[in-house]
């Protein structure tokens, strides 16, 4: 992956505007005081450091290698869920800001520096423990190891039997549809987790390996049920020489149900709403190739020569899960606040659960909050991680959360 | 400077641990550039100095506590909720500063039209809450995401609807305010707990030591809540957008209009404002896009309403005759928002604009008129939630020239000649985007009801580029001097020299002397001073409050310039 | 002046409470007397009380608190410096009254929001810095619209301009020549001059010129009513106007207030539609711009508005309209709509208002003064709130009933925001902080106490100190 070091931050850094757009979702989009937040991190924490323009100043200071602290920089730092909330909002307005890469940026400089707060280290040798082979394998999954399509069943899915039962059935459900589904011989862990904590070179490392054995699978696409793999695949490993292309499961289903293909005939009578997780939504754009650089005009106008693309979230799954979710009888979607680009993060990224519990659980709650506030009876989502987080911060008089995959196996009968 | 551990403790009692800060890491992150001055960045490389430390004050009574510990220790002290602008960061060594992110309250009182809220209500979080009852609300012209209660109480707040909605300083009702002495004040009847619908007297209005034609700055204390005064919103009670990041727009329903109106020259344009003042149809009236450039605005228009499009594509857009055809026709312009609260109502708005853009000889702008960029548009004035384009061509710009609610006529009339000096600057320097020269906009409604308009050119400067940076400073110094030979005070570009030191730091009382003592009417400043006296008796806040000794006052020599307000 | 009948005319204001005659009265001529005047009382320990109408002086901010003071009577500064057509502003010396400006403000194509029925003799000026509401409070962006900036003596003797005025040179005609018409009334900087001098009851300056914002004179007017038994359809159905900004005026008043303010009027409609407890008196008004459309939209809207409440809105048409037209725009009376009554204003909600109203009422009646007491309802600042004026009759069993009216209003939560003679005592001791802020700012702009003392100075002082004041 191309190198950028803090230093090359430097032009956005000191190009931020102080505007706290970051701290909020896009301001067009606010519905009410309770729902306006788009950083769990200074959510929880308040105080401006935690946001991705103190983030900024944090750099800037880095970079002018000045004092700014050890123990309580790298906490700072850390706490970071790496779910690009800020990103979609500093870019409604700024085309030359990229807060989600300077924010992973800082973490990497600082582990390059040697700064590695002990919990993050214990995650990163946790991961590492298990490498890129962790995980469901084809013998788990009740799958071939050979066939057109790669089912990638996810970085958590093994975490917990429901899930991985709902995974194999969901992937069992597939192969009656008519895809030509197989998986690999051992595990898969796509190692996303660590590219947000800042661990760009073990990522590379499990990177480079699982492609490796994609492209050696002899598959002609990847799909998975897993939010980050999906992020992995569509946005990270490209650079690192993938080619197969991936889709997201609630994607082939979609297009199954359109085609015809899958007819989801029984009633599953629940109002539900439906949570956009991260991955898949605003950082699961995919990736394009680009090389090249800043270059004024009209004297001090900043563009990129040539064109550069620009991530902002619209070109995330967010249609998919929904056209799932419509299709299926009695089923009725109410929408929360916090959609799509502009989701509410769940918690789970970055490591961020086992770093930092309390961040991890206030996010979670701020999403089942909203959830009821929704008025649906459960709440839906499409990745076993966000499920696994959401679920484990649940409280008393919070909704039920649900699989989107455990409702198509019951609305297609599988139950 | 470091903070004696007793005292940490003391005023860790007050917030609670998990609310004061005194971590490098985080004190950094509460510093500034020491010039920027309200939603401005302007052309400085200073820092504001480091607070002791931060705390999140939950509550008055907190903020109370907090205050009155300061001045028993002489410790300064600087509120701020949304930390746009170097206003609300501290100016001495010996400071603490608070961040009044958990006070967040927003409640409506649906029947009387009224919002109480607290500082970290942010002016679209209270519009979204507004809407929910039929109402909608003054949002300053730095936009969406900035603290109501800092305008108010901070600094001027007028925007683009306020010749409707009022600004915030017609707006304010009455309010909870922790004085500089740690007293805390709450004004008209809600000091004898009658509620929050009025914020004069009894007798004088208590308000006016509060905040003047512009705030405090911080530097009176710390109001903690206020009532104001919202306004009818007759759209539905969630505005939806639809379309892509970053390119929203509106879905709204048919009583909305946004139009662009276009004169043939200044004159007629000033006619045409005066016109809508007096008439009073529009929901939003104000000159937004100019702000990009006057050879620019219509290639930055089509590129900000397309998702798809970037700054790359400026080139290309600026040889595209139908942008170039519309961008002339739109030298004159300015931009308004018809809401009709009625089928009738908007149906005389309209007529009334025909009759007034026939008689001021203008005309709408069809360009403007496209479905997608009107509702683009009208998203952009309703919502605010895009103030920040005002950086987006480099990263940094300032206001300069610079007259606040004033004649229009007048102003109209200077902007040719301030454009050409700028497009001088841009043509024979790197430092300025160039962009045609005149970059004149603002608010045609810097008064509750019309009768003043706000009138300031951007400077657009790269903030990381040092030699653009100096530059800038360079050319503000030529705009102060052709403000100052033209009568008009000087330009606001330099209003930050005033507030702080170069080095960030608090002006000392003989260098303010120094600044006012030949003010033409030096009473607007030691009256200022005596109320610093009377309610700061320690000095604990910065010099944005400008005052004025008594005995400093020379009447030798003529006042030679007016204040800029 | 020091003729103790000529003197006389400015004591005595108001029937229940007392006024002390002064020992002279002075007529400057201009703001520079004004100063001189103020630096000699402020050294000779001397009380100014400033006046600025013609006689007879009603107003309780304008009657002397203590003995032995000197009428500041500005009523011979008649200038009106400009009339700005484009701007709409003029500037005025406070001896202009109504019935001058008026006429001179009309030949320029202006006019000025009026409040219900001024008297011909009424200061402009006087009546703005006591607030008196305006009966088209839509204009009212800001509370104390349309007063904008002012030239004022503050009681220490300096003499300044305040508002955007006070930014530039202390010439009026030089700003004006300058192309700076005192649009702009706050500050200049950030202590709001104005606010110090409004509702101040003359105790904290004199004020010797003023500018104040006008409109487009309007060229199609009508008058509207709303008739109920009831107050709260009335009121909501005047609220739900202005919430959406529908009126050119509108006001609520119970049957003996409509007789006060309104004589003629009232007859003309009790003839017509045997009266009503409530009318609620609405005005639709169209200027320059297409103005038939304005009225006409105007009123299509109201009535849906009305009749959402079970309403009718009644336009009051030929000699009825053209009664209640002239009866609004200035009493026929040269002591005002309340000769013979003491006014007693308070502020409210105007969901509320129907409360106090009712209690009030009802005491009332037990004091015998029912049939009399007049209830004239104002909104106020775009409708936030609203000001409840209680017109009560001068006779021995209305002084009863004001005594007990003042301290139950106080009680239910009235707020005294013009607060005259006991009620200033009653609203300083339920607002100590006020009161103690307000007496630092006495010590700044009327060290000496030499502006209209006794007035809010001394409940002020009462109140800071936690003195008993509660009558």
């Amino acid at each position: 992956m191309k190198e950028r070091t803090l230093a090359d931050f430097r032009p956005m850094q000191e190009r931020c505007s102080n505007c706290s757009y970051c701290k909020f979702i896009p301001l067009d989009k606010i519905r009410s005081r309770e729902f306006a937040g788009g950083c769990p991190s200074i959510g929880y924490y308040n105080f401006n450091t935690y946001s991705a323009r103190g983030r900024f100043q944090l750099g800037v200071a880095l970079n002018r290698g000045e004092d700014v602290g050890e123990k309580d920089l790298e906490q700072v730092v850390f706490s970071c869920l790496s779910c690009g909330a800020c990103d979609v909002s500093c870019k409604i307005c700024r085309y030359n800001l990229e807060p989600l890469a300077h924010n992973i940026a800082l973490k990497e400089a600082l582990i390059e520096r040697g700064m590695v707060p002990g919990r993050v280290a214990e995650e990163r040798d946790r991961l590492m423990a298990a490498g890129a082979r962790a995980g469901l394998c084809a013998a788990d999954l009740g799958l071939p190891v050979q066939g057109e399509v790669l089912f990638l069943p996810g970085d958590r899915t093994q975490e917990s039997p429901e899930t991985a039962d709902t995974v194999c059935r969901a992937a069992a459900l597939l192969r009656r549809c008519g895809l030509d589904i197989a998986a690999l011989s051992e595990g898969f862990f796509s190692g996303a987790v660590l590219y947000d904590m800042g661990f760009r070179k073990d990522f590379e490392e499990i990177a480079k390996e699982n492609i490796a054995r994609i492209e050696a699978s002899g598959a002609k696409e990847v799909v998975t049920p897993c939010a980050d793999t999906f992020y992995a695949l569509n946005r990270l490993y490209p650079e690192l020489g993938l080619t197969v292309p991936v889709r997201h499961i609630t994607q082939v289903l979609a297009d199954l149900i359109a085609q015809g293909t899958l007819r989801l005939t029984q009633e599953v009578p629940v109002r539900v709403t439906y949570h956009d997780p991260c991955s898949l939504g605003r950082k699961g754009e995919a990736y394009e190739p680009w090389e090249g650089e800043e270059k004024k005009i009209l004297n001090q106008v900043h563009t990129w020569e040539p064109r550069r693309p620009r991530y902002i979230g619209n070109d995330g799954v967010y249609d998919a899960p929904r056209a799932v979710l419509r299709a299926i009888p009695g089923l009725e979607l109410a929408e929360m606040e916090r959609i799509r680009e502009y989701g509410y993060s769940c918690g789970e990224g970055a490591g961020i659960p086992e770093i930092d519990p309390g961040l991890a659980a206030f996010a979670a709650h701020g999403r089942l909050d909203e959830a009821k506030a929704s008025e649906a009876e459960q709440l839906v989502t499409a990745d076993p991680s966000s499920l696994l987080q959401l679920r484990s911060a649940r409280r008393d008089g919070d909704l039920p959360v649900t699989d989107l995959l455990t409702l198509v196996l019951a609305a297609a009968g599988e139950e | 400077m470091d903070m004696r551990e007793d005292l940490y403790r003391e005023f860790e009692a007050i917030v609670g641990p998990r609310n004061i800060s005194r971590d490098k890491s985080v004190l950094e992150t509460y510093r500034c550039m020491a010039s920027q001055n309200s939603a401005h960045y302007g052309p400085y490389k200073v820092r504001t100095p480091f607070p002791m430390a931060v705390l999140l004050p939950g509550s008055s009574e907190e903020v109370q506590k907090i205050i009155r510990l300061c001045n028993r220790e002489g410790i300064h002290f600087k509120a701020s909720s949304t930390f746009w602008s170097a206003q609300g960061y501290v100016s001495a060594d010996n400071a603490v500063q608070l961040d009044l992110r958990r006070m967040d309250g927003v409640e409506i009182d649906a029947e009387n039209g009224i919002a109480i809220i607290e500082p970290y209500a942010i002016a679209g979080v209270i519009q979204a809450e507004a809407m929910k009852y039929g109402y909608t609300c003054n949002i300053q012209g730095v936009g969406g995401s900035s603290s109501t209660v800092a305008s108010t109480a901070g600094w001027q707040g007028p925007g683009p609807s306020s010749l409707f909605t009022g600004t915030n300083y017609d707006n304010l009702l009455a309010c909870e305010w922790v004085l500089p002495n740690g007293e805390i004040l709450r004004t008209g009847s809600l000091g004898s707990g009658d509620g929050w619908f009025c914020g004069e007297g009894p007798g004088p209005s208590l308000r006016a030591i509060l905040r003047g034609g512009v705030g405090t700055a911080g530097d009176m204390g710390v109001c903690t809540k206020m009532a104001v005064k919202l306004a009818p919103w007759p759209g539905p009670d969630h505005l939806a957008s639809r379309g892509k990041a970053p390119a929203y727009k509106a879905d709204l329903p048919d009583n909305f209009r946004c139009y662009t109106l276009c004169f043939p020259d200044w004159e007629h344009w000033a006619h045409g404002v005066q016109l809508l003042h007096e008439n009073r149809i529009t929901y939003t009236s104000h000159r937004q896009f100019n702000m990009f450039g006057c050879d620019i605005k219509g290639a930055m228009v089509k590129i900000l309403s397309d998702e798809n499009k970037q700054l790359c594509d400026l080139p290309e857009l600026l040889e595209d005759p139908e942008v170039k055809a519309a961008t002339q026709d739109m030298h004159c312009d300015m931009q308004i928002v018809l809401a009709g609260m009625s089928e009738a109502d908007l149906a005389y708005k309209e007529a009334a604009l025909d009759e007034i853009l026939r008689i001021s000889g203008g005309h709408r702008s069809q360009f403007m008129a496209e479905k997608e960029i009107e509702d683009w548009a009208l998203l952009y004035f309703i919502r605010m939630g895009r103030k920040n384009l005002n950086y987006v061509l480099c990263g940094s710009y300032e206001g300069h020239f610079g007259l606040a609610r004033t004649n229009y006529y007048l102003a109209a009339s200077l902007v040719e000649e301030a454009s050409a000096l700028k497009k001088h600057w841009e043509e024979t320097t790197p430092y300025l985007a160039k962009v045609g020269g005149n970059s004149s906009m603002g608010g045609l409604a810097g008064i509750g009801g019309g009768g003043g308009v706000s009138w300031e050119f951007f400077a657009h400067f790269d903030s990381f580029d040092d030699a653009s940076v100096k530059g800038v400073a360079e050319y503000f110094g030529e705009t102060n001097k052709w403000m100052g030979a033209k009568g008009l005070g000087g330009c606001m570009g330099k209003v930050n020299e005033g507030s702080r030191r170069p080095d960030g730091y608090d002006r000392s009382q003989e260098e303010l002397n120094k600044m006012f003592q030949y003010a033409p009417q030096p009473g607007v400043f030691t009256y200022q001073w005596k109320v610093r006296e009377a309610f700061n008796p320690n000095h604990l806040t910065g010099t944005y409050y400008k005052t004025l000794e008594p005995s400093a006052v020379r009447t030798d020599v003529e006042g030679a310039a007016s204040i800029f307000i | 002046m020091t003729a103790e009948e000529d003197l006389r005319l400015y004591a005595g204001a108001r029937a229940f409470d007392a006024s002390p005659l002064p020992s002279a009265a002075v007529f400057p001529a201009n703001g520079e007397e004004v100063q001189k005047l103020v630096l000699w009382a402020k050294e000779a320990g001397v009380p100014l009380v400033p006046v600025s109408s013609a006689a007879p002086h009603r107003s309780p901010a304008s009657a002397p608190s203590v003995p032995g003071a000197v009428i500041v009577d500005l009523s011979r500064m008649k200038k009106i410096h400009s009339i700005n057509r484009r701007f709409c502003m003029a500037v005025i010396e406070p001896g202009v009254t109504y019935g001058e400006l008026r006429p001179a403000l009309a030949k320029e194509g202006l006019t000025i929001n009026l409040p219900v029925a001024p008297r011909p003799g009424k200061s402009v000026i006087a009546d703005l810095l006591e607030v008196t509401p305006r009966r088209n409070c839509l204009l009212n962006w800001n509370y104390i619209d349309p007063l904008r900036c002012t030239e004022v003596t503050w009681g220490d003797g300096q003499k300044m301009f305040t508002g955007e005025a006070g930014g530039g040179a202390p010439d009026l005609k030089k700003q004006q020549s300058q192309g700076k018409w005192q649009i702009n009334g706050g500050g200049p900087m950030m202590l709001d001059f104005c606010r110090i001098l409004a509702g101040s009851q003359g105790t904290t300056g004199i004020v010797t010129w003023a500018s104040v914002k006008c409109e487009p004179i309007e060229t199609v007017k009508k008058v509207f009513v709303l008739r109920s038994q009831d107050y709260d359809p009335v009121r909501r159905a005047v609220q739900n106007a202005l919430k959406l900004r529908f009126s050119d005026g509108a006001f609520l008043v119970n049957g003996a207030a409509l007789y006060r303010m309104l004589p003629d009027t009232a007859q003309l409609l009790a003839e017509a539609d045997g009266g009503a407890a409530w009318t609620a008196v609405i005005e639709a008004s169209g200027r320059e711009i297409l103005p038939e459309m304005r009225v006409a939209q105007q009123e299509e809207d109201l009535r849906g508005i009305a009749a959402a409440q079970g309403l009718v809105l009644t336009e009051l048409t030929g000699a009825l309209g053209e009664t209640a037209g002239r009866e609004l725009d200035g009493s026929g009376f040269a002591e005002g709509y309340a000769a013979g009554a003491v006014r007693l204003p308070f502020v409210t909600t105007l969901g509320k208002a129907g409360e106090f109203a009712e209690k009030l009422q009802a005491t009332a009646n037990q004091k015998d003064c029912g049939f009399g007491l007049g209830l004239y309802i104002q909104p106020l600042h775009q409708g936030v709130s609203a000001q409840v004026e209680v017109l009560v009759p001068e006779l021995p069993e209305g002084e009863s009933f004001y005594r007990t009216a003042l301290a139950q209003i106080a009680a239910d939560g009235g707020y005294y925001e013009r607060p005259y003679g006991d009620a200033a005592k009653i609203q300083f001791g339920k607002d100590p902080e006020a009161a103690r802020t307000l007496e630092k700012l006495y010590d700044i702009f009327d060290p000496a106490r030499i502006l209209n003392p006794g007035k809010l100075t001394k409940a002020a002082a009462a109140a800071g100190q936690g003195e008993e004041v509660q009558p």
